[in-house]
């Protein structure tokens, strides 16, 4: 039915009208009031400081434009009044637009009123940039690198997409070395390496911790114990000749060298493959000249690059011994024959840079072929991945990008989180100028961005995303809790205390999971005491471990009647260095029967007599991370510990699908590890861990005692009845397994601490 | 034998405590119906990245609970435990699921997304004063295998600009929520005395999920865990409770569409 064109317009305004009426009455929500202050960065130009003053408890997130720059925002402060930023990443000499979106308490947000800033101009020896190619497939980013071979004029320089330099740092304090790195960590922190120290720095340069170094060369990285480890040189006389070959040293935060590894301990001092090998440098032959560490923690082994060899080699970090040799072995010593693989496709690499293993378990490096075919040839240097068989012996080239330049020094290659390759051709070769491109990882390996800097040359490049370079935005203002934030090593005992290496700083909010998405915390929901708390020491033989209850990751609300988490003080006490005992004995029905690595209660695999002790798992009401109740306990393996990132940035917890990781510490002292396990001392291959344990019920959860209707089976897998096993290294460690019973079973370690723990168990 | 007495007396005095007439509902609350509303999604989905046919898609709900004003403005206090708490407190008491409070209703119902849903789903004896949130928890039950579940297939395993919808079959997918989840929705309606005024007419609770948007985006190249936190946060984001006059029912059975 058509209506006339007057009915039509009438009904059109009025419905205009409601509209309009509707929306004024929704604008009840009163926004917070709040000051937003930008002042100049009086170190950095390229940098602003924002404040933020809010008459209540909010939070705030800063956005930044210009015109014809798209739109970045800053991590998201903390609930309180004060709000402290320093944004990075601006054009110089641009003026952008700042607005404060400013989310209350009740989560209604409001954006302040726009502010101008103009940025200064880049330091007198900025390098010019030129960029020549970019596509929708590039990541996009900040690119950091610094120049190399120039003394103390190097600086570290950050470029965006479009080739502008966004970044740098500057300052006397900052010995540039001969070859300055710099690396990107895991929680937006940035590692540089300097004249005999390596820094992490924030994004803004504020030094977080500095570690003293040898006189290192070359490369140092940062171990997950919070050690460095790091390249020397070593000089050595073999049957009358000077050698230079390498050592690598791993030193603690206060500069004491815990662990040494030498080339002339390993490798064959009678082979010299080529010209780069031969080169003397003060009567000494440049026989390794190594140029790249790298860890590799799922087997706790270390690559090192040897350029001079052209070999990257595999090095067990416990015995020191070598595993094995990517590389040809042609000339190599008898005793290292059985080190190397027989490729059977492509061909192996030839002083080469950076390896590096990729997210699927490939070995990714920058291959500059100064001793291969066609060696100097313009289009010669290439990034090229590799896969290896340890059983067979076998390896395989999977993929190449040939690089934009011959690279006959120098060179770095990267996997970005979208799986493109940033390659860095940065050494002298076919021209003096540093070419920093990114290609897809596909066979195609398409150039999606490419940039040039003139006249330098670059030892190392790295990206970032736009989001990890303004994780550390924030600032702790004057009041904020992170002020009074006690480090870890005073509430966690790393130093006393072996087993809290593997607890995780609940205290610190950068581990917290926010599963939602919408930068809160518990304790900004439901007070300051569901803020967690976790301390962790030892005597001689027993293991405290103190904590509050609170989870660092979001908690849900299951219902019915649990309106809110709660926190309660527990002071948990396992015994230290457990040994196996004879007898097996039974876990508690109720209560607690181990604890999480963030100091929470885990249960065993069964519910309560009202709950007819049925499964949790198939009758329960589990979140996402494996527990429930408002006095959080787990039942299931913690996943959300490995499936989320943390507000600090990590991309999980706890590494996924790895070996080695524990989960948690039952009550009789020993570990629960996640399920993924070695196959043999050197962990040539890793295999998941699955439970013995068989359900025999008719699926009838609610009313199937789970004890009832489990049975064990030892050739399912193995673990034994209590849900553990002997490792490769000889200790013993229950696994937190996808079946029932998940954590354990039963104990087979010391129970005399068990009633310490558990009011139900009798002591 | 006198203390004996007295601790009968106190045991049962407890006893009458944990049920609600201690807590003064009983005769001052109003029955409120319960109705359920979940249009069907469409089973064929196309957008910039690819097309989708679902074949099989649920919600399993679990529970609803209603929370007064003044409770869920101190949602950090302990509410009034169970006298089993004294001897044995929750923390010990590994899980049980209980609905005590009249104000929480037990659901347990399988949602099929593919169909229209408008159910009438209980009954709550709702205590006087005013309500600021209601809980809807999803998980799986002894109806259902999954807390939440897509099966169907896609025109691409991932980002590939989608083809024709006659590819569509060539990538098999399946969504399965294992764990459960709730969210505090914010409602605001009063229980009011009857008056002159208020007649004590029926009352209905309305709540009304709309899933179709959340679906239409579902991010098939993520990983599975990424898939289900996307519904079960968007879904929270499409929930709406609201208290009206109860209509006269349509006879369930002679229903047409």
């Amino acid at each position: 039915m058509f209506l006339p064109y007057s009915v039509q317009f009438i009904r059109l305004i009025l419905l205009m009208l409601c509209i309009f009426l509707s929306a004024c009455q929704g604008e009840d929500v009163t926004p917070i009031p709040h000051i937003m202050t930008l002042t100049a960065h009086d170190e950095n130009t390229l940098m602003s400081r924002v404040s933020v003053t809010t008459d209540s408890n909010a939070t705030v997130v800063i956005q930044f434009d210009a015109d014809n720059i798209d739109a970045h925002q800053t991590a998201r402060s903390l609930n309180d009044t004060m709000h402290d930023f320093v944004v990075v990443g601006l054009r110089a000499e641009t003026e952008y637009t700042f607005i404060a979106l400013v989310t209350d308490e009740n989560g209604i947000t409001t954006e302040s009123e726009p502010q101008k800033f103009t940025s200064g101009a880049l330091p007198a020896d900025a390098p010019t940039l030129e960029l020549l190619s970019k596509n929708e497939k590039s990541m996009g980013g900040i690119t950091f690198f610094a120049e190399a071979d120039a003394g103390d004029s190097s600086r570290f320089f950050g470029i965006d997409e479009e080739g502008y330099i966004v970044w740098y740092l500057q300052g006397d304090n900052i010995p540039m070395s001969a070859s300055p790195v710099i690396r990107v960590l895991d929680n937006g922190y940035l590692l540089l390496l300097l004249t005999r120290e390596a820094r992490i720095v924030d994004i803004t340069g504020e030094v977080i911790v500095s570690y003293p170094l040898p006189a290192y060369h070359h490369d140092a990285i940062l171990l997950d114990n919070g050690n460095v480890m790091a390249l020397v040189y070593q000089t050595e006389s073999v049957n009358g000749q000077l050698l230079k070959g390498d050592g690598i040293v791993e030193v603690d935060s206060e500069g004491n060298t815990v662990w040494e590894w030498s080339t002339f301990d390993h490798l064959d001092t009678a082979r010299f493959p080529g010209p780069l090998s031969t080169r003397e440098s003060n009567g000494a032959l440049d026989w390794t000249h190594s140029n790249a560490i790298y860890h590799l923690s799922h087997d706790d082994s270390i690559l090192l690059s040897s350029r001079s060899q052209s070999w990257v080699i595999n090095i067990d970090h416990t015995t020191g011994e070598i595993v094995w040799i990517m590389g040809s072995s042609e000339g190599a010593a008898d005793n290292l024959q059985d080190k190397f693989f027989t490729l059977t496709n492509g061909s192996w690499m030839a002083s080469q840079h950076a390896p590096t293993i990729t997210s699927v378990g490939e070995f990714l490096l920058y291959d500059n072929r100064n001793e291969a075919a066609l060696a100097g040839n313009l289009y010669n240097s290439r990034a090229v991945r590799f896969t290896i068989n340890t059983n067979d012996m076998t390896a395989e080239q999977r993929w190449e990008a040939i690089a934009p330049k011959y690279t006959q020094s120098l060179g770095d290659v990267d996997e970005l989180s979208n799986a493109n390759v940033l390659i860095n051709s940065g050494g002298p070769g076919s021209n003096n100028d540093t070419h920093i491109i990114e290609v897809t990882s596909d066979a195609s390996a398409e150039t999606v961005w490419e940039i040039r800097i003139p006249g330098i040359s670059v030892f190392r490049a790295e990206r970032i995303a736009w989001s990890d370079v303004l994780l550390t935005s924030v600032r702790p203002s004057g009041d904020s809790p992170t002020d009074n934030e006690t480090p870890i090593s005073d509430l966690i005992d790393i130093a006393n205390c072996s087993e809290a290496t593997d607890f995780v700083d609940t205290n610190n909010r950068d581990n917290y999971i926010d599963y939602d998405l919408n930068g809160t915390t518990n304790a900004d929901i439901f007070g300051s005491e569901l803020a967690p708390t976790l301390s962790v020491t030892c005597d001689p033989s027993t293991l405290f471990v103190n904590s509050n209850g609170a989870t660092n990751f979001d908690w849900v609300n299951l219902g019915p009647g649990a309106a809110a988490p709660i926190a309660v003080d527990y002071n948990w006490t396992l015994p230290r260095n457990p040994t196996l005992t004879d007898e097996q004995v039974a876990i508690p029905l109720l209560g607690p029967i181990a604890i999480t690595v963030t100091g929470i209660q885990i249960f065993g695999p069964n519910e309560n007599a009202a709950d007819n002790y049925a499964n949790p798992v198939t009758d329960g009401l589990l979140n996402y991370c494996g527990g429930h109740t408002r006095d959080y306990h787990f039942h299931q393996r913690a996943n959300c510990f490995f499936e989320w990132p943390t507000l600090g940035g990590a991309e999980s917890l706890l590494p996924a699908s790895t070996p080695n990781v524990v989960v948690g510490y039952a009550l009789d002292g020993f570990p629960i590890l996640s399920p993924w396990e070695c196959s043999d001392i050197t962990c040539s291959e890793t295999f998941k861990v699955e439970s013995s344990y068989r359900y025999i019920g008719t699926g009838d959860y609610a009313n199937e005692n789970a004890w009832d209707f489990h049975s064990y089976e030892a050739a399912l897998s193995p673990l034994d009845q209590c849900n553990g096993m002997i490792r490769p290294d000889g200790s013993y460690a229950y696994y937190a397994t996808d079946g029932w019973p998940y954590y354990l079973a039963c104990y087979r370690g010391p129970t005399h601490l068990l009633s310490d723990n558990n009011r139900l168990v009798r002591p | 034998m006198w203390q004996v007495l007295i601790t009968k007396i106190l045991l049962i005095a407890a006893l009458v405590c944990s049920n609600q007439t201690c807590f003064g509902h009983g005769e001052e609350s109003r029955k409120v119906n319960v109705r359920l509303r979940v249009p069907a999604i469409a089973n064929v989905i196309s957008h910039s990245k690819q097309s989708i046919i679902i074949n099989e898609a649920y919600l399993s709900l679990f529970s609803l609970e209603l929370f007064p004003c003044q409770k869920y403005s101190k949602q950090a206090e302990t509410p009034p435990g169970n006298w089993l708490d004294w001897f044995i407190s929750s923390a010990y008491a590994n899980h049980g699921v209980a609905f005590t409070e009249p104000t929480q209703l037990s659901v347990h119902r399988k949602i099929n997304l593919l169909q229209a849903t408008d159910w009438n789903i209980g009954e709550l004896d709702i205590p006087y004063g005013n309500y600021c949130a209601i809980n809807v928890t999803f998980a799986h039950h002894q109806r259902s295998d999954y807390s939440l579940y897509f099966s169907g297939a896609s025109s691409s395993p991932g980002t590939a600009s989608p083809d024709t919808v006659s590819k569509v079959a060539e990538y098999p997918f399946e969504v399965r929520g294992t764990y459960g989840f709730g969210e505090n929705v914010a409602v605001e309606f009063a229980i009011l005395k009857p008056t002159a005024t208020n007649n004590n007419t029926p009352l209905s609770l309305e709540i009304s999920i709309a899933p179709q948007a959340i679906v239409s985006e579902l991010p098939l190249d993520n990983a599975e865990h990424h898939i289900v936190r996307h519904v079960v946060l968007g879904l929270a984001n499409q929930l709406s409770a609201t208290l009206v006059p109860l209509m006269p029912a349509i006879p369930h059975d002679t229903k047409k569409n």
